[in-house]
């Protein structure tokens, strides 16, 4: 079934990063087994008489997938600001994935410069979505600004911990339901992104878990599986949680069901 | 001749132009160009004129998470 990402109607919802994998062939077979329509790009100084830059973009753009650019390794307004401004006119896109980051240790976005900068990119024209932590107020503050998508962290990047904070989780989900929430980083294993997506997330972004896999193609196809399983679960509810058993089997009828034990 | 850093190394240009100097270095192809470290636009790139020791970034696509 298809949906909308920001200007977008997509039929996958697994986002899916183009970094960290062995080698430019298999990081395009990950990408094709993953299913994913949008795939992230960086921007990086470097000599560009070594077309280095321009061999992986003619990868990506054999793809033919949405590229979603990010401003990893900003840590002010400032940073982020001009570099999205030049991955829009390198990539041709309006859209941004914002990352300011606020501490070297644990790459915890900053969320004071994260608003900041995601107030001007807004009025600059840009389709942002803001990299930010599971905080509740910052998710509700940056839609206040005019974000139509947030993507809360499972856990810091490239941690591979899953979903460590299930209740805020659930808590944005519940609080942000018309707001396009997309599961972004910390994800290590296909059992963390379906869980993201039980719980009604819109889709899920990650890359390390696939790209540092002992098979990434083998792992994109898992993970694919997984969103789509975790989708129709949400989708089709999941029963609630009980403290008492309950049998499936109808007990009235059964051969001894008027009997003590 | 202008010294002018381009991606962290010297190099002496013969121009003074943004856009001659960018010919001269050999930066072509899909890469967005920043000039002590403010962003200029392709349009622009025409109306700049640099002075010595001015820094030149090239920015390239790279893979990214």
């Amino acid at each position: 079934m298809s949906w909308q990402l920001a200007d977008a109607t997509l039929q996958s919802r697994f986002l899916i990063g183009s970094s960290l994998y062995p080698s430019p062939h298999i990081m395009r077979q990950s990408i094709e087994a993953s299913a994913a329509e949008v795939v992230t790009v960086s921007l990086r100084r470097q000599s560009p008489e070594h077309k280095g830059g321009n061999a992986f973009w003619q990868h990506i753009q054999r793809l033919n997938c949405h590229v979603l650019p990010n401003t990893a390794g900003c840590y002010s307004a400032k940073q982020a600001i001009d570099t999205a401004n030049m991955a829009r006119e390198v990539f041709a896109t309006h859209w941004i994935k914002l990352e300011v980051l606020g501490d070297e240790y644990n790459l915890q976005p900053d969320p004071f410069a994260l608003l900041e900068a995601t107030k001007e990119l807004i009025s600059q024209g840009f389709e942002v979505f803001p990299y930010a932590t599971d905080d509740l107020v910052l998710a509700e503050r940056l839609v206040t600004a005019g974000c139509k998508i947030v993507m809360p962290w499972g856990a810091p990047i490239g941690t591979g911990r899953g979903l460590i904070n299930p209740y805020a989780l659930k808590t944005l989900r519940a609080r942000l339901p018309d707001t396009t929430l997309i599961v972004d980083a910390g994800v290590g294993a296909p059992s963390h992104a379906a869980q993201a997506m039980e719980m009604g997330f819109d889709g899920v972004l990650l890359n390390t878990a696939v790209a540092e896999a002992g098979d990434p193609v083998l792992m994109a196809s898992a993970f694919r599986d997984a969103i789509m399983a975790g989708r129709s679960g949400f989708e089709a509810g999941v029963i609630q949680q009980r403290d008492l058993a309950k049998p499936s089997t109808p007990v009235l009828g059964t051969p001894f069901w008027h009997q003590e034990p | 001749m202008l010294t002018i850093l381009f991606n962290g190394e010297p190099y002496q240009v013969r121009h003074a132009a943004l856009l001659l100097v960018l010919d001269e270095l050999k930066v072509s192809g899909v890469c967005a160009v920043a000039v002590n470290g403010q962003f200029v636009p392709k349009i622009e790139h025409e109306n700049v004129t640099l002075n010595d020791k001015d820094t030149i970034d090239a920015f390239t696509p790279m893979q990214g998470g």
